[in-house]
Parts: structure tokens; sequence; C-alpha cells
């Protein structure tokens, strides 16, 4: 599975990107919504976009909707320290696939994204 | 003067009485129903916790009007504590989240048996992660403390030897750029030492964050007649114009801080706690003077 990270906070992708990697994923991880658009632009078609709301540039739910605006349906799971109903009011219009409000566990994480857990494998 | 002449006032009078004495039934009347109709819409918002909503108030000038509006002011105070009280719980929490779930993260993908540079490497992830949690929790009780006024520990002062204290301190943060302007030998105030040396403290170090390594900061105490104005003035690129108020807002972090957002929030509630008053005077693409001014 492709997956296109969006997030800022350094620790943060530095575990999601592991997490994924040990899971058979292959993981693009870009730090802001600009990046995020411009491979969208560029023709780039991950399978799930993992896209955090606080981002530097722009506010994720743009992000959001102007991926939407480009005729993009690929799903997008939100992965973010928001938890305001309206914040999650609005990604679910936008058709997220899933709201999931940091902290999550990295199996919660696997298993929104339809990923099977692989047994930890001794570091 | 005869009967019929007089018979007209004398009989004015009674209808005068009785007129007046039914306009101030109405009235009674009319202020009792007012009465009753706050003292139900005060219990409806007491019930409710619906600090938006507002007693009844018909803009008269009387003591029942007066009343009202008090009460509506009073609400709007409550009001406005209840929104900032919710404000800082979710602010509070949003800034919990980010490391709590790089903690959880990190160790969620250990593994079993990690080698030895990915454990190092985990452990300094957590502690730093954990070390950013306790300082923002100290802040979030400093702040606490700073909205009563009780908390402070007043004595009188020598200015002078707080701002050099302040600057020993602050020497091996800001590696050697602070200039000090101390006041005139043996000036005084009335405060609470150590809060005023935390306030100038994160006041240097807000400086210092912002500030290219090679740019000096400068410390300055001026007499302002009732008070002192301690200045902190530096030569960053200032803030965004329009961040003047909201940079003393609790969780109100600029580009490149590193702190809790609480640092100025503690600056304006020591000012404030000592009756004085925090601010700032901006200079975009040149720098800031943040200031305190503190009644002597």
């Amino acid at each position: 599975m492709r997956v296109l990270l969006v997030e800022d906070e350094a620790r943060i992708a530095s575990f999601v990107v592991k997490g994924l990697d040990r899971n058979g994923c292959t993981v693009d991880w870009v730090t802001t919504g600009a990046e995020a658009l411009v491979r969208a632009d560029a023709g780039e078609r991950p399978d799930v976009v993992i896209l955090d709301l606080g981002l530097p540039d722009i506010d994720g739910l743009d992000v959001l909707r102007a991926l939407r605006q480009r005729g993009l349906s690929t799903p997008v799971v939100v992965l973010t320290a928001r938890s305001h109903p309206q914040d999650r009011s609005t990604a679910w219009s936008l058709g997220v696939r899933d709201y999931l409000t940091k902290p999550v566990a990295m199996a919660a994480l696997l298993e929104r994204l339809g990923i099977p857990p692989s047994p930890p494998n001794g570091g | 003067m005869g009967y019929r002449t007089l018979a007209l006032p004398l009989l004015l009078v009674p209808i005068t009485l009785t007129y007046l004495a039914y306009r101030e039934w109405l009235a009674t009347i009319r202020e009792r129903d007012q009465l009753r109709e706050m003292a139900y819409a005060a219990d409806e918002i007491s019930a409710s916790t619906d600090f938006g909503r507002r007693v009844p108030d018909h803009g008269n000038t009387d003591a029942v009007g007066t009343l009202a509006s008090t009460i509506n002011r009073m609400l709007d105070r409550v009001d406005e504590a209840f929104r900032r009280e919710r404000l800082f719980i979710r602010e509070t929490s949003h800034e919990l989240r980010t490391p709590i779930t790089i903690c959880r993260g990190h160790l969620d993908v250990l593994g079993r048996a990690p080698s030895p540079a990915e454990l190092g490497e985990t452990v300094a992830v957590v502690t730093d992660e954990l070390d950013r949690m306790a300082r923002l929790v100290a802040d979030m009780a400093e702040l606490a403390h700073m909205e009563d006024p009780v908390s402070l520990q007043l004595a009188d002062v020598r200015v002078d030897q707080l701002v050099i204290d302040v600057a020993g301190k602050a020497t091996p943060l800001l590696e050697g750029r602070l200039q000090l302007v101390a006041p005139p030998a043996g000036a005084r105030v009335r405060a609470d030492a150590q809060r005023l040396t935390q306030a100038l403290i994160n006041l240097l170090n807000n400086a210092g964050e912002h500030t290219p390594v090679e740019s000096g900061i400068r410390l300055s105490v001026t007499d302002c007649g009732g008070s002192w104005r301690f200045e902190v003035t530096d030569h960053g690129v200032g803030l965004p114009p329009g961040d003047e108020v909201t940079v003393f807002e609790p969780f109100h972090t600029g580009e490149g801080s590193s702190g809790s957002g609480l640092g100025l929030a503690i600056v304006s509630g020591i000012a404030r706690a000592h009756l004085g008053a925090a601010g700032v005077v901006n200079r975009p693409g040149d720098g800031a003077t943040f200031w305190m001014e503190i009644p002597r």
C-alpha cells in the first residue's frame, strides 16, 4: 500500500513511517499542505492519504477541500490533535474515510487503514 | 368666597391624590412583574448554565432597570470567564496530545527486542517529550496561581539588585547577548521578587528564541512616575502585525518557538497580579520591545 503522510511534527511522522513500513507500506512523507497539493498536481496517486489538520502553511481541512476540488477521490484518514465537533463534521462532509484523534495506538491506525498488523519482528 | 368656589379645589385634592396613588400602584405592579420576570430568567440561566442568556432589561433608568443591567454586566463577565476556561481546557488538551502521541507511538513501534541504538533513541525521544509535558504542566499551575493575587509574597525589593540577578540567570541562556541598563542605585518596588524574576526571564527567553544569535538583547528599567517600567528589547523580526494583544494569550506560539505557549501569558498574569500591566511595542521587521509596568 502506498501512503502519503502529511504531518509537520517530525517525531510523529517518524514512528508512523516506521510502523507502516514494518507492515509492508511504502510511505511518502511531506510536512506541508502545499507539498501535498504539489504531489497531487504532479499526478501522484497514493492508495491513502494520512492528513494532519494543524499544518504550518494551510489548514488540513483546506488541503482536503483542495484535493476534492481537483476531483481526487483518494481515501483520506485524518490524524489530528483537533477534537472539536465542527472539525469532525467538516472532515466527514468532505468524505474522509476516518477521523482519528491523537493520541492513537499504532495498531488502531493500521486497523483503520485496513492493514493486518504483523507480529513484532524483534526490532 | 362662596361654597361653589371652594368646592372645585377641594375636589381636586382627593382626585389628584387618588391619581398619584393609582400611578404609584401601577408602577409598583410593573416593578414587581419585572422583578419576577428577572428572577425567573436568572433561575433558568442558573439551572441551564446558558450564560449567553441575559435577564430582561427594559432599558428603564429606575432601580429595577439598574438592577437588570448590573446583573447582565455580571453575566457578561461570568460568560467570558467560562469561555476562557473552555478555551484553556481545549488548548491544554490539544497541547498535551502531541507529546503523548509521540511517546505512545515510539513505544508502539519499538518491537520486542530492539537494538541498543533503537532503544537509546526511543528513550531519548520519550524523555524529551515527558520533559515537554512537565514544563507545560508547571506553566499551567503557574498561570493558575497568577489568577490569585493572594499568592504573591510581597516585599520591599531593590530593583537594581533584582535586574542584576536576572541578568546573571539569563546570561547562560542568551550566550553573552544581553545588555543591561540598570536603574538608579537604591530603586525599590513593592513586589514578589521571585515572580518578577520569572516574568523577566520569560521575556528574555522569548527574545532569545526569536532573534538571531548575533543580535543583542537589552534589558532596561526606567522610572515612570508611579511605577517602574521593565523593558526587553530585541532586534529580531518582530511580531506579525495584529498579534500585539493575542501574543499574551495562553498557547499563542510564534514561529520557531519551543516553549509551552504560556510564557507571555504568565508575564501578563504576574504584571496584573501586581496591579500593573504588560504589553509590547512592535516593530515588524526590526524586532520588538516587550514591557511590564509594576507600580511602586
